[in-house]
């Protein structure tokens, strides 16, 4: 037998076997390209994909930092959940074509950048000095490894240097300048006469067809919203008093789990002195070592080692403080840094060491030995941590429960009520507006109006009001939308249309005026003849709160007056008056008489605002040149 | 090679094999990996010259936000002459313009900008350039200039912009029609300072006759 495949294995059953062994080598992961079994994309941006957990997590520590941003202001219907996540998806894919434009045009942010820029957040500094432990504190809060988060931190870089390249660069010319100074302070004077509606109301104006011609027509001003009332079980971390004194063994292993943030790793107080290196080859090297190790001599000479610093280090950011790089740990810096500076004894300078930035002269200032925290001294705080990590727990499992029941007998919070020991309460009648009326506010409004609950009935999922505080409702009671009956509404009726009428008849009224002035009758004739007072208001800027916004906006845009006449025109102001205005004079705003500074700060200003629309334009034009498709469903998805 | 040979005959074919074509198979290896030693070794220095390009551009822009003017216009200079083919150039160059129109130089701003116009493969960065350049031109009195730049720029998300320009271009002309029609255009074309172009338009009210 294996004689006859060894004579076939020269022949055609050879090369089957060889294909049916390749095949599966072939397809081999091939599902990671076909995205057979992949995460969802949200968004591509020119074939560039926005998975759901990259979104997912981006979104929440945007909630997270909102969270943290607002303290005590916070409230998790604060804020419309839907737009949130679309507002963070438009976000992502903006990034995304920023960063791709980046990379097309060649820009780059090494390694040293991205150290410099962390060392010189101040989240990560104690005393104005990068710290170890805060910085692994704040990635493990916001869920970063360390490399995702420089990845992270490199991109905002390279983002910011094209974004400022293109906002900071933006200039107003000066004839825009004065242009919009002409413009922006220019002056107006103005007299009109006002023609108050009050003046036209006749008393029982409408009649009973007009009244419910009205009625009829705006069924949506006088409707009563729908409304419901529901019932409630509340769960509240503080309420679950289960007792959760550990004993000690329990004590030292919740103490051995958490042995990092026990343990604090030497630090060194270090200064260096940064030689960069011009150029390439050999010649370049050597130039940049000879004058790493002339400062070097400089400095066993007896010079002080800031004072050389200042004078040659080409770290901008260290060299006025005479190269102090504040206290490192182990792993902060290149690898060959973090070597020579860890072994070195205080005061003791180091020989040139090479990095990618160049050679440097490192100096340790202060040694922070390493110290761990002993059980016996961390005792009582491991005991609060414990009992509130068991809090929450229970308050978890508890939460499951109550989901879970919820969920077995959709029609009924009694079987949840009486496993729990939880009491049903009642709430009053709500509209969908009357968010603030009840705790939970909008996420609970949302929950009861929803289909699943108001429309089948059934009880409302798990709603987490706050970390420690949850609820599920149902709907007890429910009322249409109604339209309020006519008598009730007849009074709000006739005032409405006697307004309207008023209105109208002192426009008519005013309008039918304007001819004459326009022929050269004088607004002091018109006064006389109607006993109205004019009102001599005179010069005005844009704005003046002598006028009511309606008129000074008509002012502006009337044409200006050509020699001595006065341009005449008429405006309608929101509660029904009627305004006929004389435009007499028009000033021009202008530049004389700033100087040079108050002109320079001014185009700073008028620079900046016009600086960020280029830059949306800019982004705008890389969006319409960029296939972005959005899946809209998933980005919208509630959770 | 046949089916039954026996290992002296392999051993043997091997050797002819490899009399015929040893020279050209080491070749082919040496000239793989140094192709290669050598793509990486030209990566590295893309790389590191754009990271050089990149912390002078860094060194650069903070010079420009702390003042120092003097010190900014030397940095700028270095860096459009060492790293001239590279974004930072540009870069550089646009960041520049600003000192050059405050020391009353307009004609070095103007030959900024259009270097940035001609160098740039990025059409948005052209856009930006352009405008820009047509802008300066107009404030120095040369409309004309200024037009011509404006007729080249393609319409895309910065329509809105060149159309106001358009009607600041046809103002300075006295052609009042034409900027009427242009700050339109510009309102509808969802350009940056509604409210500048509001003004610009309503200041141009044509009388009503009556």
């Amino acid at each position: 037998m294996l004689q006859s495949i060894r004579d076939k294995a020269q022949g055609w059953f050879a090369w089957a076997i060889v294909v049916l062994i390749s095949v599966p080598f072939a397809l081999w992961g091939i599902q990671e390209y076909l995205g057979v079994g992949a995460q969802p994309v949200i968004a591509s941006v020119n074939g560039q994909d926005i998975k759901e957990r990259e979104f997912e997590s981006t979104y929440q520590r945007f909630r997270a930092n909102l969270r943290q941003q607002l303290g005590d202001a916070y409230r998790a219907d604060l804020f419309d959940e839907a737009r949130l996540r679309e507002d963070v998806l438009q976000s992502m894919v903006r990034d995304r074509l920023v960063m791709q434009a980046a990379d097309r045009m060649g820009l780059y942010i090494g390694d040293a950048q991205v150290r410099g820029a962390i060392a010189g957040i101040p989240a990560f500094q104690t005393n104005g000095l990068f710290d170890r432990a805060a910085y692994d504190r704040v990635l493990r809060q916001q869920g970063f490894s360390e490399q995702e988060f420089q990845e992270q931190v490199r991109q905002s870089l390279l983002i910011d240097q094209l974004t400022s390249a293109i906002t900071d660069s933006e200039l107003i010319t000066r004839h825009e300048l004065s242009e919009s100074k002409r413009l922006r302070d220019q002056r107006r004077e103005i007299r009109y006469l006002l023609f108050p509606a009050a003046d036209f109301v006749k008393p029982d104006a409408a009649s009973a067809d007009e009244i419910e011609a009205y009625y009829a027509a705006n069924q949506s001003r006088f409707m009563l919203p729908e409304r419901v009332q529901i019932s409630y079980l509340e769960l509240k971390m503080s309420q679950l008093s289960e007792s959760t004194a550990p004993d000690e063994e329990e004590l030292r292993r919740f103490y051995e789990d958490r042995q990092a943030e026990y343990v604090t790793p030497e630090q060194r107080r270090a200064s260096h002195i940064l030689i960069m290196v011009d150029g390439e080859g050999e010649e370049a090297e050597s130039a940049a070592r000879n004058r790493a190790l002339e400062a070097r001599k400089r400095i066993q000479d007896g010079e002080a080692f800031a004072t050389v610093a200042k004078e040659l280090s080409q770290d901008p950011g260290s060299a006025e403080q005479g190269g102090d790089l504040g206290f490192i740990e182990p792993g902060m810096m290149d690898l060959s840094f973090d070597k020579a500076l860890f072994a070195l004894a205080e005061g003791e300078v180091s020989a040139p060491v090479r990095t990618d930035f160049g050679f440097h002269l490192i100096k340790v200032t202060e040694i922070r030995e390493g110290r761990t925290e002993r059980f016996e001294d961390v005792k009582d705080s491991l005991r609060a941590a414990y009992s509130s990590n068991e809090a929450e727990r229970q308050f978890f499992r508890y939460s499951e429960r109550l989901e879970d029941l919820a969920f077995e007998h959709p029609d009924s919070l009694e079987p949840a009520a009486e496993a729990l020991g939880l009491k049903i309460v009642t709430s009053g009648w709500l509209s969908r507006a009357d968010a603030n009326k009840i705790l939970g506010g909008n996420r609970v409004i949302n929950s009861a109006f929803s289909e699943d609950v108001l429309i089948e009935g059934n009880n409302s999922e798990l709603i987490e009001i706050s970390p420690d505080h949850a609820m599920v409702l149902r709907v007890s009671a429910h009322e249409e939308a109604v339209v309020r009956p006519l008598d009730q509404v007849r009074d709000e009726i006739v005032t409405i249309l006697a307004q309207q009428q008023a209105a109208a008849l002192a426009e008519e009224k005013a309008r039918s005026l304007l001819p004459r002035l326009r022929q050269g009758e004088s607004l002091e004739q018109l006064a006389k003849e109607l006993s109205l007072q004019i009102e001599e208001v005179g010069m005005v800027a844009r704005g003046d709160s002598r006028l009511a916004p309606a008129i000074a906006q008509h002012l502006f845009g009337m044409p200006r007056p050509e020699g001595d006449a006065a341009v005449f025109d008429g405006v309608a102001l929101p509660n029904g008056d009627f305004a006929l205005i004389a435009l007499h004079r028009v000033e021009d705003g202008s530049l004389d008489g700033m100087d040079e500074k108050a002109l320079q700060s001014l185009e700073a200003s008028q620079a900046r605002a016009k600086g960020r629309d280029t830059f949306e334009f800019f982004v705008q034009l890389l969006k319409e040149s960029s296939e972005v498709v959005i899946n809209k469903p998933q980005a919208q998805k509630y959770d | 090679m046949s089916a039954y040979q026996s290992d002296e005959e392999q051993v043997e074919a091997l050797k002819a094999w490899w009399k015929e074509n040893g020279k050209a198979t080491i070749a082919g290896i040496v000239l793989g990996l140094g192709g290669l030693l050598g793509w990486q070794a030209w990566t590295q220095h893309q790389k590191t010259t754009a990271e050089q390009a990149s912390i002078q551009y860094q060194q650069l822009m903070m010079a420009l936000d702390t003042g120092a003017t003097a010190s900014a216009a030397k940095q700028a200079e270095l860096l459009i002459s060492k790293y001239e083919k590279s974004s930072y150039a540009q870069f550089a160059a646009l960041n520049i313009v600003r000192q050059h129109l405050k020391q009353g130089d307009s004609a070095a701003a103007q030959k900024q900008l259009a270097w940035v116009l001609e160098k740039s493969s990025e059409p948005a960065v052209k856009q930006v350039a352009r405008l820009r350049l047509a802008r300066i031109k107009l404030s120095e009195g040369d409309a004309a200039g200024a037009a011509r730049l404006v007729d080249e720029a393609p319409r895309d998300a910065f329509a809105g912009e060149f159309a106001q320009l358009r009607g600041d271009i046809a103002l300075a002309n006295s052609d009042k029609e034409a900027a009427r029609k242009a700050y339109r255009a510009a309102l509808e074309d969802n350009v940056g300072n509604v409210e500048l172009v509001q003004m610009k338009l309503d200041d141009l009210a044509a009388a009503v006759t009556y």
